[in-house]
């Protein structure tokens, strides 16, 4: 039996990983317009050509992010596609072809606040974790956002006092933001000023894990810029969003709205730096990610760098070593991901880590009932009682799952990872919240 | 389209691998030193009434389940352990339908009437205790006395467990009594109660695995100690020494083995604290004012009770912060 301490993989070990190998280039590519903010309208048209980098939607709205090619070649056409989480998404479809023209660059200096915002905004850079803003908005400073929003949501006329850069990997097994930190370094280091210029934020941390090593010479580049290195503790959950403005910022961070902007803090990941100094660098939006591909069972656990909107059978497809049958294929890691339906599904920046399970490696729950345990009490990052509220949901007492907090719940998964009845605790939480949520709208 | 045969459900997609059924025998496992005492020290007769609980236990959760059209869980080991801590706590020469029917009991209304495993709001080897303590008195007053096997010589002074010695004779029966003695379990009890030595190795197994928390154990014990000390401060005369008190039987096992339990012990660390210390607490009233001899199993039966109450001295939710604007 492992104790009951879970620990994410020591990062100083993942720091020699090779660079991410370049996947070639797929067919096809198929790019979602639908954010959790709104669809953005399509500027092109089923046959068009278009260039990398091209900007194929474009919203009105500033919360809406816009959508650029990632390749060149033809539209083909403009449907709904599988995404991710099993439902269709409307997505612009692009059959590569012919030259791959260079992406228009066109770099500028950048120096006032107002450009790089303007920049960053119509970048429409997409994030890993759930945000309650997109990207520009969540880390900009209230009078750069007056500058678009007549009316700003009332979290946004907060100032920035803390800026928080995360180069936490989100969960155990994942070392996507820690291999890029120390893999690029200077790119980082470039972006910050223009973070800093952007939040006017008083204060400025680069978080890490006690296990991550940073070059002293990395430390001083930090420090002459005014960013203070934060180490936390190496335990998940703590490399997410409210825990982490937590461990830095020592606030809590209101919950159920789970908006850092609430208590003067912005979090940015690694990865959403490194867009950002991209686009700083080349003078659009970056138009591949890098991916975590790990199939345990074979010993495959490599970094690839893809073209945004790479559907998962091209990704994997050109990797060798990778399990023939794999069991279960899951989009966002071990703990945080969701398991997918099919191998259509399109990859882009929200996306991490892919990970495929055999059959040996799945984990099933069962009907068990809970006898008591306190296991999950005990581990419950937000300090809630994930054995009462399971039950509440269970057997349909919505009221008084929502009574003891069941919105402060961030599915971090770990009451269901150390619940020894294998109990499916955020299958119920999930089933619960969404009830509510019904029951509110119906109302 | 043709789907691929992939398995979705959802997050997380990994377990720290283990299991209600694990938990429960590695429990059994840390009851081994105790089952080995009971043997040392009371011979074959000890480990005849663990078989007899054992199996009655299973038997009857088995019966009871397939009656009642439910799963039949006997193979995650919680009977078996209800049974091994049900004997522990009997005389060793109880008479075997006796103990029949306590493991009856135990299962029955100690834990299937309310629904089985985690539903029970009192620990199911105490309430077959509490049973055959009601019904047949007489027999909880007679224990027969240690023959240890091998090296060890018998501690033969005693002709009850000192705890019934020292209720019943006062404080000089007992105090010039060694220690050791009681340390090693050789003196006239029940079978898992009068060695402390197997207690301690069986519940510091189970803290260094984390199937319990310390926070029970440790707070029972202490409390007991402190409060057993305060009253021995004030007068010396009519309270015993407190550290004899916990060496004299029931309290390691109670702390380790009968409180902690998990259906019927509080989860929150605050609560887990207070249950502690009312157990401890407790446990020295009953011993130092009751009518009973023992203190340890009505205490934790009435802390039990509390147990609901304990559950709600829950840790503060993270983020209840008055929401800005």
């Amino acid at each position: 039996m492992k104790l009951l301490n879970i620990k994410q993989p020591s990062a100083t070990k993942q720091a020699s990983a090779a660079p991410p190998t370049i996947v070639p280039l797929p067919k096809r590519v198929v790019l979602p317009f639908v954010s959790p903010w709104g669809e953005a309208p399509v500027l092109v048209s089923k046959g068009e050509q278009v260039e990398a980098g091209q900007c194929l939607a474009k919203s009105d709205d500033v919360l809406v992010p816009a959508v650029y090619a990632s390749v060149s070649g033809t539209v083909t056409e403009i449907k709904a596609w599988p995404g991710k989480l099993g439902k269709e998404v409307r997505s612009i479809i692009i059959e590569t072809g012919g030259q791959q023209s260079g992406p228009v660059s066109n770099p500028k200096v950048l120096g006032e606040p107002q450009e790089i915002f303007q920049q960053v905004l119509a970048a429409g850079i997409r994030e890993v974790d759930s945000h309650p803003w997109p990207l520009a908005l969540r880390i900009a400073s209230p009078d750069l956002i007056a500058s678009v929003l007549p009316s700003p949501a009332g979290p946004l006329i907060q100032a920035i006092e803390t800026l928080i850069i995360n180069g936490m990997d989100r969960q155990p097994g994942v070392y996507v933001r820690s291999t890029l930190l120390s893999q690029q370094e200077e790119d980082l280091l470039e972006s910050i000023p223009f973070l800093q210029k952007l939040s006017s934020a008083s204060r400025t941390v680069l978080a890490v894990t006690d296990m991550q090593s940073v070059s002293g010479e990395l430390q001083q580049k930090l420090s002459a810029l005014g960013v203070e290195l934060v180490r936390c503790p190496n335990k998940y959950p703590l490399a997410l969003e409210p825990l982490v403005t937590q461990f830095v910022t020592k606030k809590e961070v209101p919950q159920p709205a789970n908006d850092t902007r609430l208590i003067g803090a912005a979090v940015l990941d690694v990865n959403a730096a490194l867009n950002i100094s991209s686009l700083v660098q080349s003078g659009r939006p970056s138009l591949d990610t890098v991916i975590q591909v790990e199939a345990l069972a074979a010993g495959v656990r490599q970094l690839v760098r893809a073209p945004i909107g790479i559907l998962l059978e091209d990704l994997l497809g050109n990797l060798s070593g990778l399990p023939d049958r794999p069991a279960k294929v899951i989009i966002g890691g071990i703990f945080l991901g969701d398991a997918q339906f099919s191998f259509t599904v399109p990859i882009n920046q929200e996306t991490d880590v892919v990970t495929l399970q055999t059959a040996d490696e799945l984990h099933r729950s069962a009907d068990e009932p809970c006898f008591n345990c306190g296991y999950c009490v005990r581990h419950c990052p937000m300090q809630l009682l994930p054995n009462e509220l399971g039950k509440y949901c269970e057997y349909g007492k919505f009221d008084d799952a929502e009574r003891n907090f069941l919105f402060h719940c961030i599915e971090c998964g770990v009451c269901a990872y150390v619940c020894p009845a294998k109990r499916p605790m955020v299958q119920l939480l999930r089933f619960g919240k969404k009830e509510l949520l019904a029951m509110r709208e119906a109302s | 389209m043709k789907r691929p045969d992939l398995y979705v459900s959802m997050s997380p997609h990994a377990h720290a691998g283990y299991s209600t059924r694990q938990i429960m025998f590695e429990t059994i496992l840390a009851t081994l030193p105790l089952i080995f005492a009971g043997w040392f020290f009371f011979g074959w007769a000890a480990l005849q009434t663990i078989i007899v609980c054992v199996v009655i236990a299973v038997l009857t959760e088995g019966v009871w389940q397939k009656a009642t059209g439910r799963a039949v869980t006997i193979a995650d080991g919680s009977a078996v352990l209800t049974g091994i801590l049900l004997a522990l706590i009997l005389p060793p020469a109880i008479p075997w339908w006796m103990a029949l029917l306590g493991a009856a009991v135990a299962i029955l209304v100690g834990k299937q009437f309310y629904g089985g495993l985690g539903q029970h709001p009192f620990n199911a080897a105490l309430v077959g205790w509490a049973f055959i303590f009601v019904s047949y008195q007489a027999v909880l007053e007679s224990y027969m006395m240690p023959e240890p096997r091998w090296w060890l010589e018998a501690g033969g002074y005693l002709e009850y467990p000192p705890l019934d010695v020292l209720k019943l004779d006062g404080i000089a029966a007992v105090s010039g009594l060694p220690w050791a003695d009681f340390i090693y379990g050789n003196v006239p009890g029940s079978i898992g109660t009068t060695s402390i030595l197997a207690a301690l190795i069986g519940g510091v197994y189970l803290i260094a695995r984390r199937i319990v928390d310390w926070y029970i154990p440790v707070c029972f014990i202490l409390s007991a100690w402190i409060f057993g000390f305060i009253f021995w401060q004030i007068d010396p005369e009519s309270y015993a020494n407190p550290t004899l008190h916990i060496l004299i039987g029931w309290i390691f096992l109670g702390a380790f083995f009968l409180a902690p339990e998990k259906g019927s012990s509080p989860v929150t660390v605050q609560g887990m604290i207070f249950y502690g210390i009312g157990c401890g607490v407790l446990t020295m009233i009953f011993r130092s004012w009751g009518t009973f001899v023992q203190g340890v199993p009505f205490a934790i039966l009435l802390m039990n009770t509390l147990t609901p109450l304990f559950d709600r001295i829950r840790p503060r939710v993270l983020g209840r912060v008055k929401e800005i604007a």
